[in-house]
């Protein structure tokens, strides 16, 4: 095996609130090669945006260390050429681009900050890269708020590539979308990850969206890292408990789908908890 | 509004909520804009019915009409003909305004801001308990809201009923909700989006829940979904919408064996499924979306609908 792009060795992140002590993130390692998707499942307080914001320096762990390449993501300011190599996908795209600047305002400033391509070249590589998201090149002019959901999403998309980044890490990005809407984006970003190579983090809580997208998959309950593996062998036979209550509480739509679901669907217990 | 029609409704006893040919405009910059088209459908007691549709597709306005809590009803233009156990309340606000949280409850997808952050649980039930029953004394709303609490599995009624909402957990407030709404036994419950903003786990316990406690209870649901997994496993009947138009009309078993309209088909396939591993392909917008209402065998309006 090549070496990892971006390796996590032993993270652990402990917050304090309200006087007492919250382990977000328990003593997790996991490597994530080059050119993979690799999906991180989890529910709410499964640790899985916490280890997002370790990954983007948003913050740093309280133990252990994250390598990109190699090199370790420290405590001080990271360097420019990191902040371009990794970028981020959120979930809400409205929040996650300006709403004061257009569209092209947005994907130009990655090429400005880094330094990417001719100055005089950069009107039309906003261009090209709307038109890579399947967006006309008149978008450019335009506000995130006159857009869809579906829009601003790809507009993020633009954004996130005007750097030429190696690793994207997407947190929930087709979660909001409707149904016709999310197939479409998720096409698109498969599409872009062949083309360019990329490496992509995918944070979700969708099995189905897992299994379509993912080579790898790391599922966490509560911080802890609970199985990991290949999609193709974790899907034919989960291991670890919460794995299977997970598949089993997916609303399903067909009758095979319903058919491989149920066989890690217990009793649903409706106990609180 | 036939005279002759209305005697029909009247006749038919079995069916909670009718609405007929519901269109609803609302002034724009170049004449009104018209967001529903002539809906028509049907709950019958003790039906779970759902009404499935993606965002815009009016789905949630058809919920807010029925509970008299659309906003800007007073600049909208809403004709056709909608009837709570064969009584119109199109127009009639202060009869809706007195049926809601009695007759009538509804559940939100967020039950932490639907519920009142200044009020204690048990506060809350009391107020409810009211809508029913104003001489209802403090010691037997006290003795309602533990039950009530104690038929969603909820084991410490009392800490609950003591609490604020933030004191609880996402999926006890849902529970919470599912209480408050179904304490008075309404005749129709309005599930709007139910338990999508809890986690799966989470959701699937708290609609196996609602589904038990509707049971055993008999009441009827119009149940609002963007969710055709959650359709699937909930609702007996259903309805799909798309922009202000239901363009089919099946049983649950009829519609996910068998779905006909090219607007549901294209739903479906565009749903990533469990069992294939494959990223979905996208069917792109069609005309035929647009295409008219398909109604499965057996599934009629029950009155001809006019207009």
């Amino acid at each position: 095996m090549s070496d990892p792009l971006l390796s996590v060795e032993n993270a652990t992140k402990r917050f304090r609130t309200a006087g007492h002590e919250v382990v977000a993130l328990a003593d997790v390692s996991l490597a994530v090669e080059p050119g993979e998707c690799h999906a991180i499942i989890g529910e709410s307080g499964s640790g899985k945006s916490t280890l997002a914001g370790l990954i983007l320096g948003l913050t740093q762990p309280s133990s252990g260390s994250i390598r990109f390449k190699g090199e370790t993501l420290g405590a001080r300011r990271r360097p420019l050429r990191l902040k371009r190599a990794i970028q981020l996908i959120q979930q809400n795209p409205l929040s996650a681009l300006n709403g004061r600047r257009t569209v092209g305002q947005s994907i130009r400033l990655g090429l400005d900050v880094h330094r990417l391509g001719e100055r005089s070249r950069r009107r039309e590589r906003v261009a090209e890269l709307l038109a890579e998201v399947g967006l006309p090149a008149d978008y450019a002019a335009r506000t995130p708020r006159g857009l869809s959901g579906g829009e601003r999403q790809r507009v993020a998309i633009a954004r996130a590539l005007a750097c030429e980044p190696e690793l994207l890490v997407l947190d929930e990005p087709t979660s909001a979308l409707d149904v016709l809407v999310q197939a479409r984006v998720l096409n698109l970003l498969m599409r872009t990850r062949r083309e360019h190579g990329l490496t992509y983090l995918f944070i979700t809580h969708d099995l189905a969206v897992v299994r379509g997208i993912a080579d790898r998959i790391s599922v966490f309950e509560r911080g802890r890292l609970v199985e990991a593996g290949s999609t193709d062998a974790i899907f034919a036979a989960p291991r670890n408990a919460y794995t299977r209550r997970l598949l089993g509480a997916v609303p399903v739509v067909t009758a095979e789908e319903a058919r491989y679901r149920d066989r890690f669907r217990a009793e649903v217990d409706v106990e609180e908890g | 509004m036939q005279g002759g029609e209305s005697m029909q409704v009247a006749a038919d006893e079995s069916i909670v909520l009718a609405i007929r040919d519901l269109h609803l405009a609302f002034p724009g910059l170049r004449g009104p804009v018209e967001v529903l088209h002539g809906v028509s459908l049907h709950v019958r007691r003790g039906e779970k019915v759902a009404l499935v549709g993606e965002s815009g597709s009016g789905k949630s306005t058809i919920a807010r009409l029925v509970l008299g809590l659309l906003q800007d009803r007073g600049v909208a233009t809403v004709t056709g003909s909608l009837r709570l156990k064969s009584r119109e309340i199109l127009g009639d606000d202060s009869y809706i305004q007195r049926a809601r949280g009695d007759r009538v409850a509804m559940i939100f997808q967020d039950p932490v801001s639907a519920l009142n952050p200044a009020f204690t649980v048990l506060d809350q039930f009391r107020e409810v308990l009211r809508r029913a029953n104003p001489m209802i004394s403090t010691a037997e709303a006290s003795r309602r809201a533990r039950a009530a609490l104690t038929d969603v599995h909820l084991h410490e009624p009392d800490r609950v009923l003591a609490s604020y909402v933030f004191q609880l957990s996402g999926g006890m407030s849902q529970r919470v909700m599912i209480a408050l709404a179904l304490v008075n036994g309404p005749d129709l419950l309005v599930a709007d989006e139910p338990g999508s903003s809890l986690d799966v786990t989470v959701q699937a316990r708290t609609l196996h829940l609602m589904d038990d406690l509707i049971g055993r209870l008999g009441t009827s649901v119009l149940f609002i979904s963007h969710n055709l997994g959650v359709v699937r496993e909930f609702a007996g009947r259903v309805y799909v919408i798309y922009r202000g138009r239901i363009v089919e009309h099946a049983t649950a078993a009829q519609l996910f064996a068998d779905a006909r309209h090219p607007y549901t088909r294209a739903l479906l396939s565009a749903i990533p499924k469990l069992d294939e591993a494959h990223v979905p392909e996208a069917p792109e917008q069609s005309p035929a979306f647009a295409d008219p209402l398909i109604e499965h065998e057996g599934c009629r309006e029950p009155l001809p609908v006019h207009g």
